[in-house]
């Protein structure tokens, strides 16, 4: 079944798709034993919706650049693609099954030293399917580029994206992800950034009943910077995991992570944060923040904010909080004739609002996320 | 007779780096004050590193004697305990560490190098309180962690008063002056006017001639791309005040 | 002044009566023969003249032992523990260990000078005069009789079985159930004596009570239980220092600790470890995997751990506090040093229930040489406790370019008026600071020491004054040789 998703594919392809199936066939889905799993409920799963294709739009590209769906750039172009879908050491059961089973998804790559300043944009819908869908991001040298990615529909999303960014090159991503309630959002982003690049991340996962963010960002070029913003603002009985990893693999490497999660209804935020600095990355400069908001007695919030250091001349930080909205502040806005819902969401709104005010991104890009921010805080208040 | 201090055709670098001090030779002796001016970049701060052997620098040529002896294999604080005071352009947070109990174990471990004892809790209690109304510092500065939370005055002030309590021979100042207000200065500079002593050296290292308006030089150089470009006396600075330092500059 | 429990040094030297009555007959023949099965948990139990609802405790918690796994998680690199090769009884005989000063090993001796301990205590540390829990066997107490005239009871945990069978039945395995996990399991089969101390209610303990473990003879594990229990408003201090000789093989020190606080009660509890941690090759050293909990069971209680752990080859343990009772506070302090190869995996557990309730953790982790610092914790903020706070700082300190340091925290909060804060850094001795310590005179040594009990501050001042001083002399020494 994997293997003949696409018609003509290149034998490598074939192969790879084959040993992905078996990794996961030996593996199976993650369980709550897992640890990196432990708080994503994939019980949702079992009751499988038909896999299928998303309904995929892609910006117009600028010359210079591809920006392409992987199966038109699969169907043309197959040996550029040979080096890079693969599966990597140590990837987990969901990347195997991606692998195995992807038939569509994007790439992106800019030549070296290109700047561009129009983002590019991407959506995808998922239309009550299952999609495992495979993305590929590319910078060359001193390139730059903004992507922004918006998450809609329903159905059970299994994303899998791949990112380099040569020496120099700037990237600056942003992700909305507002799928129906009762979808299932899983998507892993790994990144591998060069000497001196510049990486930026901001990833609001307000829709799908179960949600998953892993980003795993290498830093292997010695300057490098990453940077993580991230929230989750969620009710009913949404379920939303953050999982930032960030590898210090190089030297005088710098990396900032900054998650907050409202949580209201019986809601559960989980935020997985890790910052390994193995032998050699000296010099590391890292911080990893997560902020929460418990909005009502049912709401839950799991929190691991994970430092890991072998290194020297290291500075690292991690602070976690968890507390309601603040009753002196709301009293304050009530006496000022502000109805609760409307004190409430003006708080929910000033907690969650940094993530997206602070991000560098164009300002209408960052209007539009501010705009699904408010949108969903007004729901939760 | 040989000076206190006696640099020889120093060349020296951050290890790894390139020479950053190119053939620096100085003398000076005890009761003289020397003020180092020179721009950014021209090797102030390295000088003073080396002086004080701050790790991480690498002499390649040349020699520093101190007290007629070679101190070139003298880790910094054998070089400490035999009187060389270097006032930090940064002064170092040290957190959790009390003020008083720091200066107490530097009070002491110096004097056990004259061969002193040890100055006990009260002994060394009235010698913080003396020093203290000398260069009149406040005294919650001496309850609170090294340098912890203080501004940029009270970092200096701070600084003076350890060399106040440490009583150095050669006492070498880097950019004491950088970042203070009109009133943390004139503080400052009293403290070091109060110090002068026919038995200590000072050598200022500064970016600004202002500093020369309050504490009076014996002698001026002039340090420009690694190298001192022009020496003086007293009457050298009021020149330079005119003049300024720049054309010395382009003729390093 | 503190009463300590007292053993076998006194007691040799005549002093003691338990000595002349107890032991000196068969002194020989009380070491267990090694190995373990449910007769060897019986040996104990007869050698302890224990009443029959204790040994069958015993035997249910080594039936239970037997179906369990040892743990294999976290950090630690642990050598296998041949269980059956260990001697799991041992009371002192006269003929162990040296008989003065000048049988000690020099080495030993260095480090007791350096600690500053005063002569007679550097001997009883080096084993020659004990007033301490040597091995498996603690005894009388002294000042018995001014803690009696406050209804305290102070005791050793046999003792406590005869003489208090009804409080130790109530209270047993209530904080650590027997089968809580692989290693106090296995401690409750085996423990063969500890501290037990009761405060009745209002009673404000005198003095700080305080037991110098040890464990001397080769080979052998301990597995010692303590029990505190501090009626309501009651106040009690307790210290704990541990120590062991070198030995090149790994020994097991598997202890149990539980606390129970009643309404208003407070108890505090201190411990500075140094066992030993095995030499700089790693070879040797205890294994300090212990059971540590206290639950705030009544309004208003509080319980307080401070940990100074210096010693040991691993370190395995996790003190904790459950906090059911209405506004009642739970307290970690905690300071933990990995020099050469020694892996310390150490932290603490939060279970706030009652409304109101508080927690401070404040864990300061230093790693040099090839050592494996963790801090690994868990705030966890249960439906209904409402108005709970966790404030939690975590700091760790790297000392040259082989050790490790990690913090894993977990944070579980269920309740929306409950606020949590945890911050964590970690950092080396930056060259900024150790030169600025250099020029001011200060050897290598002495800046890294006055830099590190600076960074440890916030904990040694939690502890009492005799053993802050002792502690942060430890730090020192135990840093040892870790820069330059």
């Amino acid at each position: 079944m994997s293997a003949a998703v696409l018609a003509a594919e290149p034998l490598w392809l074939t192969a790879r798709r084959a040993v992905a199936m078996d990794r996961f066939a030996a593996r199976g889905l993650p369980t709550a034993k897992d640890e990196a799993w432990r708080f994503t409920n994939l019980h949702a799963l079992t009751a499988r919706a038909p896999s299928g294709t998303a309904r995929l739009t892609l910006s117009a590209a600028p010359e210079g650049v591809t920006f392409t769906r992987l199966s038109t750039l699969l169907a043309q172009a197959p040996e550029r693609l040979e080096a890079l879908l693969a599966l990597p050491e140590g990837a987990d059961a969901l990347s195997a099954l991606n692998l195995a089973m992807f038939s569509d998804g994007y790439v992106l790559e800019v030549a070296p030293g290109l700047h561009l300043d129009a983002p590019l944009e991407v959506s995808h819908d998922n239309q009550g399917r299952a999609v495992h869908m495979r993305a590929l991001v590319l910078l060359g040298e001193g390139a730059s580029a903004t992507l922004v990615e918006r998450a809609n529909g329903s159905g059970w999303s299994n994303n899998v994206t791949h990112a380099v960014l040569g020496a120099g090159a700037r990237l600056r991503h942003a992700k909305l992800q507002a799928q129906a309630a009762d979808s299932v959002h899983l998507s892993a982003m790994t990144l591998t950034l060069g000497a001196g690049a510049d990486h930026e991340s901001v990833i609001l996962a307000l829709g799908a009943g179960v949600s998953r963010e892993a980003v795993t960002t290498a830093l292997t070029g010695e300057g490098a910077t990453a940077s993580l913003r991230g929230a989750y603002l969620l009710g009913g009985k949404q379920q939303a995991s953050f999982v930032p990893e960030l590898l210090h693999l190089a030297r005088n490497c710098t990396s900032r992570q900054l998650v907050k999660g409202v949580l209201g209804g019986t809601a559960h935020g989980v935020f997985l944060g890790h910052i390994g600095v193995p032998e050699g990355g000296d010099g590391t400069n890292a911080g990893q923040t997560n902020r929460n908001i418990l909005l009502s007695p049912g709401a839950r919030v799991d929190t691991r904010p994970r430092l890991e250091i072998l290194a020297d001349d290291v500075k690292c930080s991690h602070s976690a909080t968890v507390g309601a909205l603040d009753e002196t502040a709301l009293f304050y806005l009530q006496s000022r004739g502000l109805a609760p819902p409307q004190a409430r969401r003006m708080l929910i709104e000033a907690f969650a609002a940094d993530i997206v005010d602070g991000a560098d991104l164009p300002a209408p890009q960052r209007e539009s996320l501010q705009q699904a921010l408010s949108f969903w805080a007004e729901t939760l208040a | 007779m040989t000076k206190l201090l006696e640099v020889e055709n120093l060349h020296a670098r951050i290890a790894g780096g390139r020479d950053i001090l190119k053939g620096i030779s100085l003398s000076v002796g005890a009761g003289e004050v020397h003020a180092i001016m020179g721009p950014n970049g021209a090797g102030k701060s390295t000088l003073s590193a080396v002086l004080a052997a701050k790790p991480g620098y690498d002499v390649t040529a040349g020699s520093i004697s101190y007290g007629g002896a070679d101190i070139a294999d003298m880790a910094a604080d054998e070089r400490a305990r035999k009187g060389i005071f270097l006032a930090f352009q940064y002064p170092v947070e040290i957190p959790g560490v009390n003020n008083t109990y720091f200066l107490r174990a530097s009070v002491n471990a110096i004097r056990r190098e004259r061969g002193e004892p040890d100055l006990d809790a009260s002994q060394f209690l009235k010698l913080v309180k003396k020093k203290m109304s000398l260069l009149d510092i406040k005294d919650d500065l001496l309850k609170r962690a090294v340098n912890v939370g203080f501004s940029g005055g009270e970092k200096k002030r701070n600084e003076i008063f350890q060399m106040a309590m440490l009583e150095p021979k050669l006492a070498i100042l880097d950019e004491t002056d950088s970042g203070l207000d009109i009133d943390a200065l004139r503080a400052v500079s009293d403290g070091v006017n109060k110090l002068r002593d026919p038995n200590r050296a000072i050598v200022m290292i500064t970016h600004y001639q202002r500093l020369l308006d309050y504490i009076e030089p014996d002698f001026v150089h002039v340090l420009a791309n690694g190298r001192i470009v022009a020496s003086g006396d007293k009457s050298f600075a009021r020149e330079l005040e005119k003049t300024g330092y720049a054309h010395l500059e382009r003729a390093a | 002044m503190s009463a300590h429990l007292e053993t076998i040094g006194e007691i040799a030297s005549g002093s003691g009566d338990r000595y002349k009555y107890g032991f000196v007959t068969d002194i020989e023949s009380d070491t267990a023969p090694p190995g373990l099965s449910e007769d060897t948990v019986r040996f104990i139990s007869a050698k302890k003249q224990e009443p029959k609802w204790l040994l069958e405790w015993r035997l249910k918690a080594y039936r239970r032992w037997q179906n369990m796994k040892q743990p294999d998680w976290g950090k630690l690199n642990i050598a296998p523990i041949d269980y059956q090769g260990a001697t799991y009884y041992s009371a002192p005989k006269t003929a162990e260990g040296p008989k003065s000063l000048d049988e000690v090993d020099p080495e030993i001796l260095k480090v007791y000078e350096k600690l500053g301990i005063p002569l007679g205590e550097r001997a009883a540390l080096a084993g020659v005069a004990v007033d301490a829990v040597f091995d498996s066997v603690s005894v009388a107490t002294t000042f018995r009789s001014t803690l009696a005239a406050q209804g305290i009871i102070f005791c050793s945990f046999g003792e406590a079985v005869r003489e208090h069978p009804e409080l130790v039945q109530k209270y047993l395995g209530t904080v650590v159930p027997r089968g809580d996990n692989f290693f106090s399991t296995l401690n409750s089969a085996v423990f063969s004596d500890g501290s037990f101390a009761y405060i009745p209610p209002g009673v404000r303990c005198p003095m700080e009570l305080s037991t110098y473990f040890r464990i001397n003879q080769a080979k052998s594990g301990q597995f010692e239980r303590t029990l505190l229990i501090a009626d309501e408003g009651a106040y009690v201090s307790y210290l704990e220092g541990c120590t062991a000789p070198r030995r090149d093989e790994n020994q097991l020190h598997a202890a149990v600790v539980e606390l129970v606080a009643l309404a208003g009660a407070e108890i505090k509890y201190s411990t500075v470890q140094n066992w030993y941690p095995g030499d700089a090759n790693g070879a040797g050293g205890i294994y300090n995997f212990v059971t540590k909990r206290g639950i705030c069971r009544g309004d208003g209680s509080k319980i307080s751990w401070t940990q100074v752990e210096t010693g040991s080859a691993i370190t395995w343990k996790y003190p904790s506090c459950i906090l059911e009772g209405d506004n009642s506070v739970g307290e970690f302090y905690s300071v933990a040093v990995t020099a050469n190869h020694q892996q310390a995996d150490t932290g603490t557990k939060m279970i706030h229930l009652g409304r109101n309730s508080k927690s401070t953790i404040i864990s300061k982790g230093i790693s040099a040489g090839h050592g494996q610092n963790t801090y690994r914790g868990a705030v966890k903020i249960m439906p209904g406790a409402d108005g709970a706070r966790n404030y939690t700082q975590c700091d760790s300190l790297l000392i040259g370019k082989t050790c490790g340091a990690h913090a894993i925290p977990y944070i579980d909060t269920r309740s929306p008026s409950a606020r949590v804060e945890h911050e964590a850094t970690a950092s080396t001795i930056s060259d900024e600071q150790l030169f600025y310590c250099l020029q001011r005179g200060l050897t290598p040594e002495e800046s890294v020491s006055i830099i590190v009990n600076g960074f440890c501050k916030e904990v040694l001042k939690e502890l009492p004054m005799e053993f802050a001083v002792e502690a942060q002399k430890l730090l020192v020494v135990s840093l040892e040789g870790s820069v330059g």
